[in-house]
């Protein structure tokens, strides 16, 4: 079986709140020299498709579709166990999920993938439609929002969280499978002779100046202001501050 | 026109949200809705449709037209009606029904149309706007982006637009006509996505949905910190959730974690405990509709993001907390 995990490369989420930029103009978050990492659902995604490749020797090569730099993100996924990279670079401006997943779409058909994983939503955008996207376009079955996939006699065994447990599903057809975090699939780290093994590992480099007609437009950006006046509570010790909070919270009927 | 999509099982919430979005996409172009509830033959009021509709006939009045779709099994031997993956079966249903004959086609993001109605929406080559919050006045379309930092505005550039709402508040206009219902059959003759089992986890309050939220950060220290955490969340109705640097320290599970790459909470009450306040986890708790932060660092900047704030250390102070709510209980 061959799988695919599509990565997402962000500029890292966790960058202190002075480093976050919004370029207004462009409608895009401003890089600068923040770290750009892979999304986080992504490397769940990754690591799923990394415990099949352990248990049944499957091959698992990563794609990104990026306008940033992939060099650190895609090595960091060849160490943990990717095959094989495929990046296609794009200019940096907003691209609706449909033609993102076309300019996708192009580059994987010939490829015959059995299964393909990404994280369900992405740090940036978080539009969520990538994945039901390209499944569609691929005619291939759809499942999302699930923490493990499993390979047993020739079926695939997905686990998809619901409202209070989860659901088992089975399928001998090729699928797109969206994951989400959960303790199973927590991103190993690569050891340094893994480090070391992925210099030799292939990464695919081809660029696009997409020409198409936009299904949506994004026509502005806002970033609100969402400070609040902090109101301090004053006492002689723990059980007079713990008081006051339980009178104030029962004031406001919030216990 | 505009089409709404619900199956029977989505609740009066979810109901009041998508109706509340028609009435006001409705005031803004003006063009008659039809609502299709997907009506599976093991849903629980799958013979009682006419009590459906006169149990929420105050949510239904945004419509001028009701569907009641109803999905009856003709599988093969050995199946079993139950057996049944929803969104499959209703993308294969949207695919061979005109649905490109609407303009606009509207469901909440639950779990079955987050995942069809991109997935029909790719296929008519229409416009999909996801995660909606808001509409305005040019009919561009709210988003929140960046985890929350940011909004975003989309305008459709293509029909049918393909809509699911996160999240909306409008008041509904009390209807005083009941919408036209009229009944339609489909028959399921085979799947693909065979579901063979489905396991309950007791997990407490779902952190999404919870009206109180309890959180720790890595001033909680620990997993036994996560135990008092825990307590206050119980006595509290609440669910726990968590900071990323507790996740990563591997003091809670990773489903707990609240921000911009874990969940995203609207709380009534959101109770930091010994979380600093990085963007990254306000990004997923700024909309919280009162925020109580316990901190030993005066200059921590979750008390930017607090309606209320308490300098203390923690394990003393929800000791106390938890002795007030013991008595009250």
């Amino acid at each position: 079986m061959r799988i695919l995990v599509l990565l997402k490369l962000v500029i890292d989420p966790e960058i202190p709140q002075s480093k976050f930029k919004i370029d207004f103009e462009n409608k895009n978050q401003v890089v600068d020299d923040n770290p750009i990492v892979i999304s986080t659902y992504d490397e769940n995604a990754l690591e799923v498709a990394l415990k099949l490749k352990d248990k049944h020797n499957f091959e698992v090569n990563v794609f990104s579709i990026t306008p940033y730099d992939y060099q650190q993100p895609i090595k960091k996924a060849l160490a943990m166990g990717a095959d094989k990279a495929f990046v296609l670079k794009i200019p940096n401006s907003f691209i609706d999920s449909i033609n993102l997943a076309r300019l996708i779409y192009d580059y994987i058909k010939q490829e015959d993938y059995n299964l393909i994983l990404t994280g369900y939503e992405s740090a940036d955008w978080g539009h969520r439609s990538i994945p039901p996207v390209i499944s569609s376009l691929l005619d291939y079955k759809l499942i999302t929002y699930s923490y493990s996939v499993e390979y047993e006699q020739n079926n695939w065994i997905i686990r998809k969280l619901i409202g209070n447990g989860f659901v088992v599903l089975k399928t001998n057809k090729n699928l797109v499978v969206s994951i989400t975090t959960h303790q199973e699939n927590q991103p190993r780290y690569p050891k340094v002779k893994d480090i070391m093994m992925a210099s030799k590992k292939p990464i695919v480099v081809n660029e696009v100046n997409p020409n198409f007609e936009s299904n949506l437009i994004i026509e502005k950006i806002e970033q609100p202001t969402i400070k609040k006046e902090c109101q301090f509570i004053d006492g002689k010790d723990a059980h007079e501050k713990a008081q006051k909070l339980y009178n104030k919270l029962k004031e406001l009927k919030l216990v | 026109m505009i089409l709404g999509l619900v199956t029977l099982e989505n609740n009066q919430k979810e109901l009041k949200t998508i109706s509340s979005f028609v009435q006001k996409l409705k005031e803004e172009i003006n063009k008659e809705a039809e609502l299709w509830v997907f009506n599976f033959e093991f849903f629980n009021n799958f013979e009682n449709f006419d009590n459906y509709i006169e149990q929420n006939k105050n949510l239904l009045s945004s419509f001028d037209k009701i569907i009641n779709f109803k999905v009856l099994f003709e599988a093969g031997e050995g199946a079993a009606a139950t057996d049944v993956y929803i969104p499959e079966i209703i993308e294969n249903i949207l695919l061979k029904e005109k649905i490109n004959e609407f303009e606009y086609i509207v469901s909440v993001g639950d779990i079955i149309f987050s995942e069809v109605i991109p997935f029909v929406g790719a296929r008519f080559n229409g416009s999909i706007v996801t995660q909606v919050e808001g509409i305005d006045e040019n009919l561009l379309f709210l988003t929140p982006s960046f985890g929350g930092k940011c909004i975003s505005y989309f305008k459709p550039a293509k029909k049918p637009v393909f809509i699911t709402i996160r999240s909306f508040d409008y008041e509904i206009k009390e209807g005083n006509k009941i919408p036209e219902v009229n009944s339609k059959e489909v028959e399921i003759k085979s799947y693909d996505i065979e579901l063979i089992d489905r396991v309950k986890q007791e997990e407490g309050v779902k952190l999404e949905e919870a009206r109180i939220v309890v959180s720790g950060g890595r001033g909680v220290g620990g997993k036994e910190g996560f135990e008092l955490i825990k307590k206050v969340a119980s006595l509290l109705g609440a669910s726990i959730g968590a900071s990323r640097a507790a996740v990563d320290a591997g003091w809670i599970d990773p489903q707990y974690q609240v921000g911009q790459t874990g969940k995203t909470v609207s709380p009534d009450l959101y109770i930091a405990v010994g979380i600093s306040g990085a963007s990254q986890h306000i990004a997923g708790m700024n909309k919280s509709k009162f925020v109580v932060s316990v901190n030993t660092d005066p200059d921590a900047p979750i008390f930017n993001y607090s309606n209320i704030g308490i300098i203390h250390d923690y394990k003393e102070f929800l000791t106390e907390f938890i002795k007030l709510l013991e008595v009250s209980n």
